[in-house]
């Protein structure tokens, strides 16, 4: 979260074997949230009690016992077009694989699932019980017999191909990802161009990783803006994609992280509840973070996302609540157990949605808990075990209420010894935090949504920032964004301290300098704030935010001049901008009446006609250009200009003279 | 030598050329008139050659970590196999067929012989548990090495960012220079090796 060039905010995400995992920039449309939500659709069910309800005696057979374990928590992955490497459907399947399977499920492998139960209650969560795990290892023990196939429950109905339909919109990969045959694992970075012409709200997103063998996880976040400089940062980059385990994305608006969207093999895609669509606008793009493994020979990844559409718009706005603190991650070589903690006090009652562990290799224990006003501890989730493989999105059965005053807490142990076979730097060394294999992060997400009638997302973001900046005094972020923040709230002199801080922190940041010089703007000090907007087109001579917003601050110095040579520079790069035109406009009529005044007719003749240009419906303007024209004798131009104005105002008594006057001198010259 | 299936620690052996057989390498030991049949039909004489070892590689077509350890097995081949070594990818699955087995050679790039295993008989013969595993035999049949071709596995989901031994290397490089093999087993990870059907 220190590091990499965003503007704003950065979401960070990892990424698990066969699990694909987006998280969202919602875009800023920020509206009323009403409490009370509706869950989405549960997994599909499976008759699962026949290994409880066993008597002793009875023989152990496949279909009676066996089947609906393998059903229910094999059978999703370990089927055709799945992940699993190979089918789990039918008694032959399961007994030739017998032995694998009670190795596996015994070390609790498989199905890979890495919260400890007891530690927060997950939908879809695909997990043995003791007991399930017991009567498989006594069936093979006992020589896995088939039993009568009248005992077995139905195969459960696995939909072929898209899970939720044909998608109203497929985004494909534009060039595929060559994983090479063996070596590291690869990390990578597809950007998928959202391709709707017009703003769509989104129910559900489909992501088909395109390579079931080799990808492992992947994680995915809209990337509100075309943000060419985060391409740039790596050689062998391309608009198509670009390398990093992690992904941060710098926004140019202030938007919200959102909505975890995520996929797992054999997992039904999420549907988000009612009212909780989010937005999908032109011009965005998706970043899917991939995370493959060499399958052993070379392989092609191309992924694919559905988008599934909705015309409800969003009338519940959730956030992605980050706990994090990669600041402290500084592992010496040997430290067996070393704690990162955060703990963040929540500014309003809210309910948790969803959460999201995230470490890298040396990542041992992972625990977040909220401790409640009352100092009661709920636990939010416990991961004894962690391996980044098999790292998900664990959305809560029902959600976890944290009433305004919780202690949110993250407690993050890790193993930096060699006795970490997966430590990625052999021998150990010194770990700090970064995005590849062999440094650190320390992340806890959660999904909440704040509780009340209105849109509380600003708040929340708020105090977010408050802790941000209390863990790192100076960071960039947090001074931009609660100056950003103060800004949109009317504390003009709060966002002008935040943005110098900010400025201080990133003295070329073209983002902080604009935002700063329209703080000052804002706070009446339009002297200074010209000199900002100076400083970022010097960094970025191209920033037409910069550019605009320095010639509205000359506008309010009235410095006519320079102000319509900057409005002119702006539409020469932009020459859709509305502002611009509109400004450009009344900046060429005020120069006109300048120039009127001085007696320098001609000038303003020309200022008002290029005026003209951006405001044809001003009958005044078309009016007093006629009079210009009429004094220096072009009574010919003078003629069509009164008679638009009164095309445009027929009230206008004086024009009317005016024109009768001109058309007499019109008649005189030419007879 | 008793492997047991739980356990993630190596069993060093380590056999002084003077120092006899333990008895149940003994009982391993393959017969030196072994003949197998390839998935041509051809009866190919694991031993016929003028070769100082056997390499035999089980392996199944639909196990991953199989398949990922492809690629370094062939390298593997590469720079043994004019060394003298002979080589066989030895199909452990009691249900392949030999289509199957072709297609999964093509498309991970295996050019050595391919044996249909289906009865076990090579399974057995070296005590193989697991795919993947390798046995490297010398001449008269006595196993010299039996495990996986290096320690990047720990155990299932516990992989090393890279192998620290090479075993399948380090056994062919002593055999090679006339010394004894120093680890001579391991306890692989991977997939379980069927029973008959």
């Amino acid at each position: 979260m220190m590091s990499g060039n965003r503007h704003l905010r950065i979401t960070t995400l990892g990424v698990a074997r066969g699990v694909v995992c987006i998280a969202l920039l919602l875009d800023a449309l920020w509206a009323t949230s009403p409490h009370g939500f509706v869950l989405g659709p549960s997994p599909p069910a499976f008759a699962n009690s026949a290994s409880s309800e066993r008597a002793d005696t009875e023989p152990i057979t496949f279909y009676k016992h066996i089947a609906p374990i393998v059903y229910q928590s094999c059978a999703p992955c370990h089927r055709p077009g799945e992940p699993g490497p190979f089918p789990l459907l039918t008694y032959t399947d399961v007994h030739k694989h017998g032995q694998q399977i009670v190795s596996v499920i015994k070390r609790r492998y498989m199905p890979p699932w890495l919260p400890e139960t007891g530690y927060g209650d997950f939908r879809e969560q695909r997990r043995l019980t003791d007991e399930q795990i017991r009567t498989f290892q006594e069936w093979v023990r006992q020589g896995a017999p088939a039993g009568s196939a009248a005992d077995a429950p139905p195969l459960p109905k696995f939909v072929p191909g898209w899970q939720l339909g044909e998608p109203d919109l497929v985004i494909e990969a534009a060039v595929p990802y060559h994983l090479p045959a063996d070596g590291p694992d690869q990390y990578w970075n597809f950007v998928l161009p959202l391709k709707v012409p017009r703003p769509r709200w989104v129910k559900a997103i489909e992501i088909r990783p395109g390579n079931l063998r080799a990808v492992h996880h992947a994680n995915a976040l809209i990337d509100v803006r075309i943000d060419h400089s985060r391409s740039a940062a790596h050689a062998g980059d391309g608009p198509e994609g670009f390398a990093g385990m992690d992904l941060s994305i710098g926004s140019a608006t202030f938007d919200s992280d959102s909505h975890f969207l995520f996929w797992k093999p054999g997992g039904t895609p999420w549907v988000e509840p009612a009212g909780m669509a989010w937005r999908a606008n032109p011009g965005t793009d998706l970043v899917l973070n991939v995370h493959m493994q060499p399958t052993g020979k070379p392989e092609l990844v191309q992924p694919s996302i559905g988008l599934y559409f909705t015309g409800e718009p969003a009338t519940k706005y959730p956030m992605l609540l980050p706990l994090e603190h990669d600041g402290a991650l500084d592992i010496p070589p040997g430290d067996a157990d070393f704690l990162v903690s955060d703990d963040f006090v929540t500014p309003m009652d809210m309910d948790v949605l969803a959460v999201y562990p995230h470490a890298h290799y040396l990542g041992h224990r992972l625990e977040g808990y909220a401790t409640l006003p009352g100092g009661t501890r709920k636990w939010l989730v416990r991961i004894p075990d962690w391996d980044p493989n098999w790292q998900a999105v664990y959305r809560y059965s029902v959600p976890v209420f944290l009433p305004k005053g919780t202690v949110v807490s993250m407690r993050y142990h890790y193993d930096n010894s060699a006795a970490n076979v997966r430590n990625p730097n052999q021998p150990p060394k010194q770990v700090h935090h970064g995005n590849q294999a062999t440094d650190e992060m320390a992340h806890l997400s959660l999904q909440v949504l704040p509780r009340g009638a209105q849109d509380r997302r600003t708040e929340l973001q708020e105090a977010i920032m408050r802790h941000r900046l209390e863990k790192y005094p100076g960071d960039f972020t947090a001074q931009f964004d609660l100056g950003t923040l103060a800004l949109g709230r009317g504390r003009n002199a709060e966002a002008v301290r935040y943005l110098r801080g900010a400025v201080e922190a990133r003295p070329d940041n073209p983002a902080a300098l604009t935002t700063l010089g329209a703080a000052l703007v804002s706070a009446g000090n339009v002297n200074d704030a010209a000199g900002f907007f100076e400083r970022a087109l010097q960094v970025n001579p191209r920033d037409t935010h910069a550019r605009y917003n320095l010639a509205n601050a000359l506008v309010i110095q009235q410095r006519w001049e320079p102000a319509a040579a900057e409005f002119r520079k702006v539409l020469a790069d932009n020459p859709d901008n509305s502002g611009a035109r509109q400004r450009l406009g009344e900046v060429l009529q005020i120069l006109g009446y300048q120039s009127a005044q001085k007696g320098n007719l001609e000038e303003a003749a020309a200022q008002w006609r290029e005026s003209l240009h951006f405001r044809q419906d001003d009958a005044v303007l078309h009016s007093n250009l006629g009079a210009v024209l009429a004094r220096l004798g072009r009574f010919r131009e003078a003629v069509p200009e009164f008679e638009a104005a009164l095309r445009l105002d027929p009230k206008l008594e004086a024009t009317r003279h005016n024109l009768q006057a001109a058309r007499a001198q019109l008649e005189k010259v030419e007879h | 030598m008793l492997r047991l299936e739980s356990s993630a620690l190596i069993i060093l052996a380590i056999l002084a050329p003077t120092m006899p057989c333990g008895g149940s390498q003994t009982a391993l030991a393959i017969a030196s008139s072994t003949t197998v049949k390839d998935t041509d039909g051809r009866r190919l004489d694991l031993f016929g050659q003028d070769m100082k070892a056997v390499v035999l590689f089980y392996i199944t077509n639909d196990c991953p970590i199989t398949n990922s350890y492809i690629p370094e097995f062939n390298r593997i081949v590469a720079n043994y196999e004019a060394r003298k070594i002979a080589f066989y990818a030895v199909y452990t699955d009691p249900t392949v067929s030999i289509p199957a087995i072709r297609k999964h050679a093509r498309e991970f790039g295996l050019h050595i012989s391919l044996i249909p295993d289906t009865a076990h008989y090579l399974v057995h013969r070296a005590g193989a548990t697991v795919t993947p595993e390798v046995a490297v035999l010398e001449p008269g049949g006595k196993l010299v090495y039996l495990g996986p071709i290096d320690d990047l596995y720990v155990d299932f989901g516990k992989r090393r960012p890279a192998p620290t031994q090479w075993y399948l290397r380090q056994a062919l490089d002593a055999v090679l220079s006339g010394k004894p093999v120093a680890i001579a087993s391991v306890n692989p990870v991977g997939c379980f090796i069927s029973a008959e059907p």
